[in-house]
């Protein structure tokens, strides 16, 4: 007994297990700014009490938040770019740029941080010898809280920045006002550059952790929030169809009253899927039903988030004919027909359901007849009756993928991945050169197994494929899953992660695993119950590499592709292409 | 941008294209040329010498994926194509006879092994993966021992769970002499290889006899038994495959090294005893 107490003791050593505050956002958030908040609104209309012990609302803002103070003309927030955090106007004012957009060239995007060309090649010998060794200094630049938060990384300041907004129509928000909280929320991208408007701007910025113990516990916030969701997400999103953005404010405010807002399936629809897939049953009937095949259309669906599914009936079923996501619009086909044609029926030829999650704008077909854009409708339609949505998306003379995998990328929900590691089985030699170059570019630790679903002689790999909709990042309690801001890649913070398991459990694909964390030593670390310590690790898309992904570039035979799901236009192309 | 890329037929023709004009030329330079030159072997030696470190160079490349040098997938056509080549130049360079000396015998034959490996390698790297697919059961080869402790686990639980005192001695028997070892250790990999069914034939020409002397309650667990066996038949078969997809490597990459050591000292050798050498 005594042998094996003193061999366990040679292989584990004892740690702290990381804690959920580790890491303030701003290190210096000193008393009296907390009181400061406190008093002010909408903190002093909180019921304190409403918080639990664990997470009192002073303790989330001591960690989950940080003044910051910006200048006139100083970006805050770019449009395209991924963020997660919020902001609350506590003095001065900010400009919300609506159309047109400013010039991209002009917003001083940082060139994202990238290996040199020594720190690349000292992977060979500077690897930890054991895997997922941790270490005291940080081994990846997106490790940094920082690098998921706004602040630092934009301090850009647009010069003239009068003249520069001259001719673009803007929102002013003031004091008490709250932006950039969908984007966080709905982990989608920034729909708007917001700029400081005030010589001294002083915004809290919250992360969207602390945003959303803050709506648990304090309803009023929560119906605000809903509120501003509905009021803004639907302005942007129309203003930013071609169909609608020749409209002026008038007109916008009456097709945003006549427009209906609906959302099918779970929001958090990882783990409905997963029950699904484990009782055996087959997606699709599950799936609700938007639009059925012959019913009269009163309107058209726009796909503001999440995806559908497009088919048609084929005997005694439905074929899957398309999958389309966020932009696309449903029922328009039909409609515009019917305004050609208007002795011919006006009943939808297609199906339309909910895969998993979705977020719907329906406009009634009275405000498209009055509203619609006709001439990009008429150009976008050309000749044809009907738009062919089978081959919506693919490039002239290029051949859609074939049904079965269509109903297969839809039934497994991989629609949702935009990097989605596709290997063709035909030519892959087993080799596994994919998962060692993975290894050597992760601290000797693939981030992906060379294993998952098969369709004919495509495999889609337990690679995490960085998706549309990152539901892994839902239940983070510290933010350590994120989104990079350029790209949108999906990377974990070793640093802030506490190995509480709740992204891997939410991730459909089984993308993300939890390794025991070791010393430099090899040795195992444990907690004071002598319980290992985890870490949550994927893929990280190779952010750092120059080269691009490790897999791709080290497999030998072309086997292997990152490709947008998505869409059907780049699994058709490299299909073609193979 | 997309329509630009080549696809792979037309990219692989373009690569055999240019192979054949480069032996051809290599060739017709030997012809015309080598009489004119007789100290031709000098210069074919060195470029010989180059090609080698150049294929060797290959195996460097997916040493490191992180550094912008072009895909591994890039640099393997160029290894194959050079590939074929350095065989071209090897006629050349021995001037298409068997060499003279211990030491340049050694060569050679390294070489010819190194490159039918090489050949080999090629074939079954195009080969197998399409075979592997179409027979099913796809399993990564490391879990492969441990797939097949599953089957093993669960035949035998299977057994268990089937017999009682009433059981004919026979079920066990069988289990004991026919199929237990079988569940073992990976079994028929040449007849895998060369795509016999007669391994699978047998068994079930097995389960087709011991059915005659099974009673109707042991029917149910010897159809599940067989259908475990023919599982672990599948097993093995990937199994055959990926581990020659992986054993031809160890051939062809040492005796690559070997071969470049060896050359190394050829080249010593030939400086120190042709004292009017170039």
């Amino acid at each position: 007994m005594a042998q094996s107490d003193t061999n366990l003791a040679s292989l584990v050593r004892q740690a702290e297990r990381p804690p959920r505050w580790g890491e303030p956002l701003d290190p210096n958030m000193g008393e009296d700014t907390l009181d400061m908040l406190l008093a002010s609104e909408p903190f002093s209309q909180m019921d304190a009490s409403r918080f639990p012990a664990g997470t009192p609302l002073r303790e989330i803002l001591r960690n989950d938040s940080a003044v910051r103070e910006y200048g006139s003309g100083e970006i805050i927030l770019r449009k395209d770019d991924y963020g997660t955090s919020a902001f609350l106007v506590l003095t001065g004012e900010v400009d919300v740029v609506i159309r047109p957009e400013i010039d991209p060239r002009l917003l001083g995007r940082a060139v994202r941080a990238k290996k040199t060309f020594v720190a690349r090649l000292a992977q060979l010998w500077n690897n930890n010898p054991e895997p997922e060794g941790w270490r005291k200094r940080s081994p990846r630049a997106s490790d940094k809280k920082s690098a998921s938060l706004d602040k630092g990384k934009s301090s850009v300041y647009l010069q003239d920045y009068p003249r520069i907004v001259s001719g673009s129509q803007t929102a002013k928000l003031g004091e008490g006002s709250m932006f950039g909280e969908i984007s966080a929320l709905s982990r989608m991208p920034r729909t708007a550059t917001v700029v400081a408007a005030s010589p001294v701007t002083r915004l809290l910025e919250f992360t969207w952790e602390g945003l959303r113990d803050i709506m648990k516990y304090d309803p009023a916030l929560k119906a605000r929030i809903d509120k501003i969701y509905r009021e803004n997400s639907l302005k942007a999103f129309l203003s930013n169809h071609p169909l609608f953005d020749h409209l002026d404010d008038t007109s916008y405010k009456e097709l945003c009253d006549a427009a209906q807002l609906e959302t099918y399936g779970d929001y958090n629809w990882s783990g409905a899927y997963k029950r699904l897939a484990k009782d055996g049953e087959t997606a699709s009937a599950n799936e609700p039903v938007i639009v059925r095949e012959g019913d009269y259309l009163n309107g058209i669906h726009m796909i503001r988030a999440g995806f559908c599914r497009v088919s048609r009936k084929y005997g005694g079923g439905e074929r899957t004919l398309n999958y389309i996501g966020a932009g696309s619009v449903f029922g328009f086909g039909e409609i515009a027909n019917h305004w050609k044609k208007p002795d011919d029926g006006l009943q939808a030829t297609h199906s339309l359901r909910s895969l998993g999650y979705a977020h719907l704008i329906f406009i009634p077909t009275a405000a498209l007849e009055k509203f619609a854009n006709r001439e990009w409708a008429a150009a976008e339609l050309g000749s044809a009756l009907l738009p062919d949505v089978a081959d919506a998306g693919l490039d002239e003379g290029e051949e859609a993928p074939p049904a079965g995998l269509m109903e297969f990328l839809a039934e497994h929900r991989f629609l949702n991945g935009t990097k989605s590691m596709v290997i063709d089985m035909d030519r892959c030699t087993r080799c596994d050169d994919c998962v060692r170059a993975c290894a050597s570019t992760h601290d000797g630790n693939p981030r992906f197994l060379r294993h998952g679903p098969i369709i004919d002689n495509l495999m889609i790999a337990n690679a995490c494929m960085h998706c549309v909709d990152p539901v892994c990042m839902i239940g983070c309690p510290t933010g350590a899953i994120h989104r990079t801001s350029f790209g949108g890649e999906v990377v974990i913070n070793p640093a802030t992660c506490i190995g509480c398991t709740a992204c891997a459990n939410n991730c459909p694909y089984d993308s993300i695993r939890m390794v025991e964390v070791r010393s430099e030593k090899g040795e195992f670390l444990v907690d004071d119950e002598f319980q290992p310590i985890l870490k949550a690790t994927k893929c990280d898309f190779c952010v750092e590499q120059k080269s691009g992904p490790a897999c791709v570039n080290a497999c030998p035979h072309d086997a292997l592709t990152r490709t947008n799901l998505t869409r059907i236009t780049p699994i058709a192309h490299w299909l073609r292409k193979n | 941008m997309a329509k630009k890329e080549l696809d792979l037929v037309r990219r692989r023709f373009a690569g055999l294209l240019l192979t054949i004009f480069v032996v051809g030329g290599l060739f017709a330079a030997y012809l015309f040329l080598a009489p004119l030159y007789p100290r031709h072997a000098y210069l074919s030696g060195w470029i010989f010498l180059a090609v080698m470190l150049f294929l060797t160079f290959f195996n460097f490349r997916k040493k490191v994926p992180f550094l912008r040098m072009g895909s591994v997938g890039f640099w393997l056509q160029v290894h194959i194509y050079v590939g074929i080549i350095s065989g071209a130049l090897f006629f050349v360079h021995i001037g298409f006879s068997w060499p003279h000396g211990l030491l340049n015998q050694i060569i050679a034959v390294i070489f010819a092994i190194v490159f039918v490996s090489g050949v080999i390698g090629l074939w079954i790297s195009r080969s197998f993966p399409k075979r592997l697919t179409v027979a099913g059961f796809e399993t990564p080869f490391e879990r492969m021992p441990h797939v097949r402790t599953s089957l093993r686990k669960e035949a035998e639980a299977l057994l268990l769970a089937g017999v009682d005192n009433q059981t004919s001695p026979v079920i066990a028997e069988f289990f004991t002499d026919r199929i237990g070892l079988f569940f073992a250790k990976p079994r028929n990999l040449a007849a895998h290889l060369l795509r016999s069914q007669s391994p699978l034939a047998s068994h079930r020409s097995q389960f087709g006899e011991i059915r005659r002397y099974a009673k109707r309650t042991e029917l149910d667990m010897l159809g599940k038994l067989e259908d475990l066996v023919e599982r672990k038949h599948m097993l093995d078969y990937q199994y055959a495959l990926q581990l020659t997809l992986r054993v031809w490597l160890f051939a062809h990459i040492p005796l690559s090294y070997s071969l470049l050591i060896l050359s190394v000292a050829h080249v010593v050798v030939v400086y120190s005893f042709s004292g009017s050498a170039p």
